[in-house]
């Protein structure tokens, strides 16, 4: 089952609505998500806010109940799996959220919060949990001197740490983390994703890491994923995604990430609006409201995922993938002319 | 950057903040100057701690009555005419005047700032009726062409809706709408753009340039973020515990960042056409209670620490964090131009 080649987790045609089943007044969050994640890898998953990363995420761990489509946990079949038996499985999958002061419990110290996992999963027993939650504290750069703190007496970096300390405890395999740095100040983002690249060195860790900055995503990602309106628009290996982006809507991400270069100031905003509610998609390609590039066909047909002929491992969802998008073929749908 | 084209409208010199805490009076703000200029954006970048949000609502006024007050130095306000105002003492009556009509703030936390039990319309027309006189339609009025500006589409009826109907970059664009109703001279904006998307973040920083370059405001922009400032200042000003440790126009920071604070928060920045570089800067900005003698910075200094590791015993120290230079520990560090427009306060880079 450990098997290399296996991927570690895998999700076929997943979705997962909310709302009334089969009525009509529904969310589709995720539509048809199709990935596989291989061992001590990490995907990439990026999209701005209601794009449905979070509840992929959340789905893969089936902590929202799948709408249909399947997720494979290193050959076990999630969606099938007993209550009791998910519950074991657990300690192999854990979660990072955005929020520490949120997720952390605000009358656990420390050293509780770290060890409930340990005694959950009847992992330690008695002084032996100590022991562990001081070794775990100390592989994320905390002090034993804080195994007594609450929450609150944490800056936001270090509860951080110990939200990553608490997932590591139980010795999971796959990590999810939910846009895990978007709180914290660059040099606490810094830190924070040098330590989650060392710790996925050293523990052969696989993530799933979540983000709606593709410069964040790109110092820690093998592949990346673009999602939007709840389905992926682009998926490959990082450096093709960042240095031949082919779908209008990963350029804008990249385009729209603030560089430390004065002399790259943007002149004209790459992109104006919010996406469209996922209760309402568009017809049609469903970026194609805000798509400077799109024609016709954009607005009737729904492009699928394809494979780019150069790469295939990289797969994009748009009807104009194979052509040269410069701003001059642009229809204009979505410049500032002000 | 002349100074005429451009001149002060809130000139701020040694400006001190006290703040009481359990081990005694403590200065999160430590003798701080700048000046905000006219069409102009200052820049003000540090970490969570820094004292950059407290320097904000010092400027406005607005620090925690009871527990923190201005202490020190002056926050002058001119408008070109008549003398100028010391915002820093004058009386609460005539700062409610200004606040709103000459100085506005727009936050990070939109949905904190705004009242869920009024429609944003309301909202917004309240500052124009108070500020302004506009009578009650009016006011409405005006509420829908503010939210039509910052770019809010079919204002009008938006502007009968309830804060928590706007998403949060929806929210950002109505704290703004509701900044701008009182014509202020000048905006602070207080990390604006830090919990919104990247698409939506260029979006208000488009908004915030254009709306600046219209009207001649002065912007005063606190963010940790360094590659955001790239994308909106004319001068940035770093701060570290307390203490501005840099200033330069944008350009001239960028292309010589002295500081080796600064070098290191310009390397957290995460950029899209280069693999990570920095791990961050070890540690964390000391709170006011516990800030280390000479320059605050050393203890985290990398300049510091590699230079010791030359200097030898006899101009090095050991501190709880590695050896450093000894004058690191000794001295404190004052601003002193190191290039044209450009200032540092280091006593090792500057020597």
């Amino acid at each position: 089952m450990s098997d290399a080649a296996f991927p570690l987790l895998g999700a076929t045609g997943l979705s997962v609505r909310y709302g009334p089943s089969g009525g009509r007044g529904g969310v589709t969050a995720v539509n048809g998500v199709t990935f596989d994640l291989s061992r001590a890898t990490t995907l990439g998953l990026v999209g701005e806010s209601g794009c449905g990363k979070t509840t992929l995420a959340r789905a893969v761990l089936r902590l929202v109940p799948l709408s249909s489509g399947r997720v494979v946990f290193d050959g076990l079949d999630l969606s099938r799996l007993a209550r009791s038996h998910l519950r074991r499985l657990r300690r192999r999958m854990q979660i990072v959220f955005q929020d520490s002061l949120g997720s952390l419990n605000p009358r656990l110290t420390i050293e509780e919060a770290v060890g409930e996992g340990l005694r959950i999963h009847r992992l330690r027993r008695g002084p032996a949990v100590r022991d562990r939650v001081a070794e775990m504290l100390g592989r994320v750069g905390l002090q034993t001197a804080d195994l007594g703190r609450y929450p609150h007496e944490l800056s936001g970096g270090q509860r951080q740490r110990v939200a990553i300390a608490r997932a590591l405890a139980v010795g999971p395999e796959l990590l999810v983390c939910d846009e895990p740095v978007s709180a914290l100040d660059v040099s606490a983002q810094a830190q924070i994703l040098s330590l989650l690249i060392a710790l996925k060195r050293d523990f052969g860790l696989t993530y799933l890491f979540i983000s709606h900055n593709l410069a964040v995503v790109n110092s820690v990602c093998d592949t990346v994923a673009v999602m939007y309106l709840g389905r992926f628009v682009e998926i490959g290996p990082r450096a093709a995604v960042f240095e031949n982006p082919r779908h209008p809507y990963t350029r804008i991400l990249l385009e729209s990430v603030p560089e430390p270069d004065p002399t790259r100031r943007r002149t004209q905003v790459p992109m104006i609006g919010e996406p469209p509610s996922p209760s309402s998609p568009p017809p049609g390609c469903p970026f194609h409201p805000r798509c400077p590039f799109a024609v016709d066909v954009c607005r009737h047909d729904r492009p699928d995922l394809k494979p780019a002929a150069a790469t295939p491992a990289h797969h994009t969802a748009c009807h104009r993938s194979d052509e040269d998008l410069s701003p001059a073929t642009s229809t204009g749908a979505t410049r500032i002319t002000a | 950057m002349s100074p005429d084209r451009h001149p002060a409208a809130l000139a701020v010199r040694d400006l001190r903040v006290e703040m009481r805490t359990r081990d005694g009076i403590v200065h999160p703000v430590d003798g701080v100057s700048f000046d905000i200029r006219r069409g102009r954006t200052l820049g003000l970048a540090g970490e969570s701690g820094c004292g950059k949000t407290l320097t904000a609502l010092a400027l406005m006024r607005l620090l925690p009555r009871g527990r923190a007050r201005i202490s020190g130095g002056s926050v002058l306000w001119s408008n070109g005419d008549g003398e100028p105002v010391d915002l820093a003492t004058v009386g609460e009556q005539e700062v409610r005047r200004m606040r709103g009509r000459r100085l506005a703030m727009i936050f990070q936390d939109p949905a904190a700032a705004l009242n869920p039990v009024f429609t944003v319309g309301e909202q917004i027309a309240e500052v124009s009726r108070l500020h302004l006189g506009l009578s009650r339609g009016k006011a409405m009025q005006q509420a829908a062409r503010l939210l039509s500006r910052v770019g809010i589409a079919d204002a009008a009826r938006r502007a009968r809706e309830y804060p928590h109907q706007f998403s949060g970059g929806m929210q950002q664009r109505a704290m703004l709408a509701m900044a701008l109703a009182g014509e202020p001279a000048i905006l602070i904006a207080d990390e604006p753009t830090t919990a919104l998307d990247v698409t939506v973040q260029a979006q208000i920083v488009d908004l915030l340039r254009g709306i600046q370059s219209a009207g001649g405001m002065g912007m005063l922009w606190v963010t940790h973020d360094l590659g955001v400032l790239a994308q909106v200042a004319d001068e940035i000003c770093v701060m570290y515990a307390g203490r501005i440790v840099e200033r330069a126009p944008t350009r001239e920071l960028f292309s010589h960042p002295l500081h080796p604070y600064t070098q290191a928060l310009l390397a957290c920045v995460p950029r899209l056409h280069r693999p990570a570089g920095g791990s961050g800067i070890p540690g964390s900005v000391p709170t006011p209670t516990d800030v280390p003698p000479g320059c605050r910075f050393h203890p985290r200094c990398a300049l510091s620490r590699r230079r010791a590791a030359e200097a030898g015993a006899a101009l090095s120290i050991e501190g709880p964090s590695g050896r450093v230079l000894r004058h690191c520990v000794d001295e404190i560090p004052v601003l002193r131009q190191a290039r044209p427009e450009h200032w540092i306060a280091c006593g090792e880079v500057a020597s």
